[in-house]
């Protein structure tokens, strides 16, 4: 699906505050084991379309656990079992018959630490078109573009595209990589707290940005960061200890939660 | 030394006096290590120095009686005769090592794409070692396994390709290919300890963008292990060049250039070995077998420096 698509089902569908959006990722008592130590355990919860979903917890509640497990990202780490179901748009990503290259090409990532490649930043943000087969040149420059445009990076390096992308300050570098993940056009991006390497001023342009994308695409990011959550998401997600255990509206989690965990957490008794 | 010892200093001096210096039989305990030590240190140093004095200086005088230009482009090498050429010895050298790369070493970069990206994760550590062993395999004995089942294959090879009833098995080709069998082994673990050095977050990059494993090691692991894979196969070259015994066993020592790639001839190791039996300390014959071990010498500085030249600004992640 291109973006063009994408922008015209934003503005038709209501926005999530409005009414509840259909799913777009769906999981469904989704247990991640690290060999027998259970990092996520049963979690069920909606990904709404076009919607800004946030994960919260302390470290190790598994939250950035669950986050790989939607584009199977988990895959790559040894011991690592899933079970349970995870659906994109109703249909399966996990399955004999499934192919998690292709899972990856709808669902990116954008990782805590910038990972740029040790190439040109042009060569970086074309990367993932190059190896989906993209040989048409003009179309590639102009996606790049695009892409660069959409990560509020264009203006800071359309005059230096050839220069290596690890000459960039790390905001600069961590917006490539978000970048590097719109060039493809996927439909859900996951962010692994992607502000927390940064200062102040680079974190406040990301989160302008997860603001700004919201219209492109769907949204679920980690953060430990709770100011960072209740400023950028519609909903929000508690994890602890490997269990979902609560998600509402961020309003919701942060002014009145359901469950005294969740309240704990966020007035700061722990974590 | 930095902040470190400025704070032990002054917690030393902050000690009480008599503590300080409470233990004399330890510190002499110290001495004596330290001696020991260092005595260790400047014998190797030492050794390395007359080492390359001895062969310098005698090489030096071998190069003066031949002259530099006929000992590195003459065709004749005929010791018997104090006519010492020595391009057959030189270009059977490189040639072979050269095809050792071709042969041994490209097979073994590609062979660690795929013990470190792209095998089942239980087969890893078991190809490690098989590659460990092979490495450590005395030369000798590739060299007689290579005399008693290579040659013969070699031989009909030639014979298939050039019509050539007079060739036998032994020869250039068949030196390049036992080098190549050789030094792989040691191209593919150097090779596999500068791909498992690419950061995991670059492969998890490549992951998320929807790359096959296949794409993220040709595109990603790859180029950043470059360097280190460029090194392995400098020390592959390296090797190739310096082995002695197994080559000298299959190349077939004959003193001239080859006229084809399966006829023999010489390197400069073998050479070496052949006539030393016959070369008194101080006679020209020997300075010249000095000589060329400056060849071989200055090959191995070549392969050091250039390999610490692409090491640079490596360590950056």
């Amino acid at each position: 699906m291109g973006f063009a698509a994408l922008r015209g089902a934003a503005e038709v569908a209501p926005t999530p505050e409005e009414s509840v959006a259909p799913a777009k990722m769906r999981a469904l008592d989704l247990t991640v084991r690290y060999g027998t130590k259970e990092a996520i355990k049963d979690v069920s919860l909606d990904v709404r379309a076009n919607e800004i979903l946030a994960l919260i917890g302390p470290s190790g509640c598994g939250k950035s656990t669950f986050l790989r497990s939607l584009n199977r990202m988990n895959d790559t780490i040894d011991g690592v079992t899933t079970t349970g179901a995870v659906e994109l748009d109703g249909e399966p990503i996990y399955g004999p018959e499934i192919d998690p290259v292709l899972v990856r090409r709808r669902v990116g990532m954008v990782f805590q630490r910038s990972n740029p490649f040790p190439k040109s930043i042009f060569d970086n943000v074309a990367y993932g078109l190059r190896i989906a087969g993209e040989r048409d040149r003009t179309l590639i420059a102009g996606n790049v573009e695009r892409a660069l445009r959409q990560a509020a990076l264009w203006d800071e390096v359309k005059d230096r595209l050839d220069e290596s992308g690890l000459g960039l300050s790390g905001g600069q570098q961590q917006r490539l990589c978000i970048a590097r993940a719109l060039a493809v056009e996927p439909e859900v991006l996951l962010m692994d707290e992607p502000a927390s390497a940064l200062d102040p001023i680079a974190t406040a342009k990301i989160e302008d940005l997860v603001s700004e994308l919201r219209q492109l695409l769907t949204i679920v990011i980690v953060t430990h960061n709770m100011q960072q959550a209740a400023r950028v998401s519609h909903r929000t997600g508690f994890f602890l200890m490997g269990r979902l255990v609560e998600i509402d509206d961020t309003t919701n989690v942060f002014t009145r939660p359901q469950q005294s965990e969740t309240e704990d957490y966020i007035t700061g008794r722990f974590g | 030394m930095g902040p470190g010892g400025a704070a032990s200093e002054s917690m030393s001096s902050a000690m009480p006096a008599a503590k300080r210096t409470a233990k004399p039989a330890r510190r002499t305990g110290d001495a004596v290590v330290r001696l020991l030590l260092v005595s260790c240190a400047a014998f190797v140093l030492v050794t390395t120095a007359l080492m390359l004095f001895f062969v310098g200086n005698a090489g030096l005088k071998g190069i003066r009686s031949v002259g530099l230009t006929s000992l590195l482009t003459g065709t004749l090498w005929k010791p018997e005769a104090d006519t010492f050429g020595g391009l057959p010895l030189i270009f059977g050298t490189f040639v072979s090592a050269a095809g050792a790369v071709v042969i041994g070493a490209a097979p073994a970069v590609l062979a660690a794409v795929w013990a470190t990206e792209l095998a089942p994760k239980p087969a890893r550590p078991l190809y490690r070692r098989t590659m460990e062993v092979a490495a450590a395999v005395p030369s000798v004995v590739y060299g007689w396994l290579a005399l008693v089942y290579l040659i013969p294959q070699m031989e009909k090879l030639a014979h298939a390709l050039r019509g050539d009833a007079a060739t036998g098995g032994e020869g250039l080709a068949t030196a390049a290919v036992l080098l190549g069998v050789m030094i792989a082994p040691t191209v593919l673990l150097l090779s596999l300890d500068a791909l498992a050095r690419v950061p995991v977050a670059l492969r998890d990059a490549s992951a998320a963008l929807g790359a096959s494993p296949w794409q993220t090691a040709m595109r990603v692991v790859v180029p950043h292990g470059g360097r280190g894979i460029v090194v392995a196969v400098f020390f592959g070259f390296a090797r190739a060049a310096g082995e002695t015994m197994a080559v000298q066993m299959v190349i077939g020592g004959a003193r001239k250039l080859p006229e084809s790639a399966f006829s023999p001839t010489t390197t400069i190791s073998t050479q070496i070995v052949m006539d030393m039996q016959n070369a008194r300390p101080g006679t020209p014959a020997s300075n010249v077998l000095f000589a060329m071990s400056l060849v071989l010498l200055v090959v191995a500085v070549a392969v050091v420096l250039g390999t610490r030249w692409l090491s640079r600004g490596t360590r950056t992640s």
